[in-house]
């Protein structure tokens, strides 16, 4: 039985505000889907619900995964079933190396113990393809690593564990030329039946690489249109305001832009001002 | 049973008059009164040497390979291989028997110096336990020296004084621990001359709702290098210091501590790096864990003195908290009096990062199995230390052990 993700009708808020607006989303095991679309109109927000991360809670609407609701289901639970999600930024844990994690993370997808000695073989061989340093087994966990590094470790990451279905979030943003190739080239490898794929982006570039089969286009917390390769070429040469005048949108958002924080200021460390 | 310094009768009397007038140390609001550092039972008795270790100890053995064990004051087994071979290692009563001026004039001279510590006072007067290492001029040894220094018949009052000559590398790895509930006032002064090189280890274990405390204190000369990692699990109430004094050109330190505070214990830490001449470097990493209804206080201190040019101070303490009960109070102090330097300090103090445990979680571990990543992961300023991979696996286990209770 090929494997099957769906998303209906799906409402999501974070603190109190309503990001997602009733999505619908059906991705069979074989397919690339894509979703693009401008900042703030929802689409990590998507990715997250989908994955289960704490803060976001689902107000109404379903997501099945091989026809097993997993609305309730904790992350390591979802995770353990077959999702993954690459994210768009991972965390950097100093202490805990990457082979230990990778390992642990293995063991706990398929809950059988592997052998150290098969585990350095499967490892190397994701590491050569993604051609990243030798030393990362010994590195701790994205700890100092660049925006490029940490990105083809979430791919890495991606290839040991075997996802039924994959989101990737923003993956091209921070690669460059190459490792947008390399990165391609990976998830072309994993293609098959048993393997969905969501990819997220806003850039057209990495769909050079990795073909997608169907094309979303989000905004306002919907998606508002789907379609074929034929509606990148148009995205492409025309941007998405046609997009917005077709179904009378005038701010795609739902996320308003981060204020920028001014930061603490040098002298200001130890004064009363810092505090308040 | 041999009666030790009669002829520093005269120092001593002077200290001891000094300790029952002078008070404890300050130390934010813990009353270090009430650990009764004072109240002690020591004495000395002779031990020889074993060719095996009998099963109490070596139940307290997690490495065998290279060991010396100091019990009660006396070098009860030694299994170095040639590599020590240039080293002196010697006791008290070793130095006495032998005549060994250096060790007894070194011995000596610790009771003509009042400090201002009471408790190390205190060490001074009380002490049945002394320890001499010094490593010659340019002898770098790979393997690491590891010292069991173990207390049974009594409290242990013990003195290491560990002298790097030289040129000279070497890695301690030194182990307190005790059979019983005992107390312990544990000192050791390292001298790191010019262009030496010394990894000390420090892993505290102690048993038993007793009162430890401890101080090591370094002194760095020029081109010297001294990396202190710390392990303090004691189940005692502690009071801990590592002062560490940057007197060389171009001298260098890491104080590298892991303090786990749980049950209801107090523990104390200071350390203190001074800056006394230019172009030193100091570095502080303290990683905390507190549980139950544990009290973990950390006075961390860069102090740069004037004309110290192009010196650079950097501290950082994080403290993870596991309970809703644990107390934690950290105090990341900068004292610089000179315009030409750098220095940077953060502390910060919390429960198990919720955004790193997500991570973790979104690729299949549970959250018990994350948590514990993390937190072993915590530990690394000791554990990228250790090349020893008997010590690494006890010394997480010991951790395991205390994170299940």
């Amino acid at each position: 039985m090929k494997p099957k993700l769906e998303v209906k009708n799906l409402r999501v808020s974070v603190e109190d505000k309503e990001i997602l607006k009733g999505v619908d989303l059906t991705i069979n095991g074989g397919e690339i889907h894509v979703i693009m679309g401008p900042n703030g109109t929802g689409k990590s927000t998507l990715s997250s619900a989908i994955m289960g991360a704490p803060r976001y809670s689902i107000t109404d609407g379903e997501i099945l995964l091989n026809n097993e609701m997993v609305n309730e289901m904790p992350v390591d639970e979802r995770a353990r079933k077959g999702l993954f999600l690459a994210m768009q930024y991972p965390q950097e844990v100093p202490g805990v190396t990457n082979s230990d994690f990778i390992r642990t993370a293995m063991q706990a997808r398929t809950g059988k113990s592997i052998p150290l000695y098969k585990f350095i073989m499967d490892y190397d061989k994701a590491i050569n393809k993604l051609k990243m340093n030798s030393d990362l087994p010994h590195r701790y966990l994205n700890d100092g690593f660049s925006g490029g590094e940490k990105k083809r470790n979430e791919i890495l990451q991606m290839l040991l564990l075997k996802p039924m279905f994959a989101i990737l979030d923003e993956i091209d943003s921070g690669l460059d030329v190459d490792a947008l190739r390399i990165v391609g080239e990976a998830v072309n490898s994993m293609r098959s039946e048993e393997f969905g794929c969501l990819l997220i982006t806003h850039y057209q570039r990495i769909l050079d690489y990795i073909k997608p089969d169907i094309v979303h286009v989000m905004m306002k917390g919907k998606i508002v249109k789907t379609g074929d390769i034929e509606l990148i070429k148009k995205i492409d040469a025309d941007g998405y305001d046609w997009i917005k005048e077709e179904l009378g949108i005038v701010d795609e958002r739902v996320i308003p832009e981060e204020r920028h924080k001014r930061p603490a200021m040098i002298g200001e460390c130890a004064t009363k001002k810092s505090l308040e | 049973m041999k009666v030790m310094r009669n002829e520093y009768e005269e120092y001593r009397k002077n200290l001891l008059n000094d300790i029952t007038h002078k008070s404890y140390p300050k130390i934010g609001k813990i009353k270090i009164e009430n650990f009764e550092f004072m109240d002690l039972n020591v004495k000395y008795i002779s031990e020889e040497k074993v060719t095996s270790l009998p099963e109490n100890i070596k139940c307290k053995i997690d490495d065998d390979n290279n060991i010396v064990v100091l019990k009660d004051g006396n070098i009860i087994f030694n299994n170095l291989n040639s590599h020590f071979n240039d080293i002196k290692i010697k006791t008290y009563y070793d130095a006495l028997e032998t005549n060994d001026d250096t060790v007894l004039n070194a011995f000596r001279k610790q009771f003509k110096i009042n400090e201002d510590n009471k408790l190390v006072n205190i060490n001074k007067v009380f002490q049945n336990s002394f320890l001499y290492i010094e490593v010659p001029k340019n002898v770098v040894i790979d393997d690491e020296l590891k010292l069991y220094i173990i207390g049974e018949k009594s409290d242990l009052v013990h003195y290491t004084l560990i002298v790097c000559n030289e040129s000279s590398e070497f890695t301690l790895v030194e182990k307190i621990d005790s059979i019983k509930p005992i107390k312990v006032n544990y000192v050791s002064e390292v001298q790191i001359k010019d262009n030496a090189k010394l990894t000390y280890i420090g892993i505290d274990r102690l048993m038993g709702k007793t009162s430890t405390f401890i101080e090591r204190k370094g002194i760095v000369y020029d081109d010297g290098k001294l990396i202190y990692a710390l392990g303090q699990l004691n189940d005692s109430y502690t009071v801990s210091n590592n002062l560490i004094k940057l007197v060389g050109k171009n001298s260098y330190c890491e104080s590298r501590s892991v303090l786990f505070t749980d049950k209801e214990n107090i523990h104390a830490i200071t350390v203190n790096v001074e800056h006394l001449s230019p172009y030193s470097y100091g570095r502080i990493i303290n990683h905390g864990i507190v549980k139950d209804k544990g009290y973990l206080f950390v006075d961390g201190i860069g102090k740069i003195h004037q004309g110290m040019n192009n010196s650079n101070s950097q501290q950082n303490t994080n403290v993870i908290t596991l309970s809703d009960d644990a107390r934690v109070i950290v105090n990341p102090y900068l004292l610089i009096d000179e315009f030409d330097v750098q220095a940077g300090h953060g502390a910060g103090i919390g429960k198990v990062d919720e955004e790193q445990l997500y991570y973790l979680m979104s690729r299949g571990l549970s959250k018990v199995e994350a948590e514990k990543l993390i937190i072993i992961g915590f530990l690394y300023p000791i554990i990228e230390m250790i090349s020893s991979d008997k010590i690494k696996t006890s010394f997480i286990k010991t951790i395991e052990n205390k994170l299940l209770i």
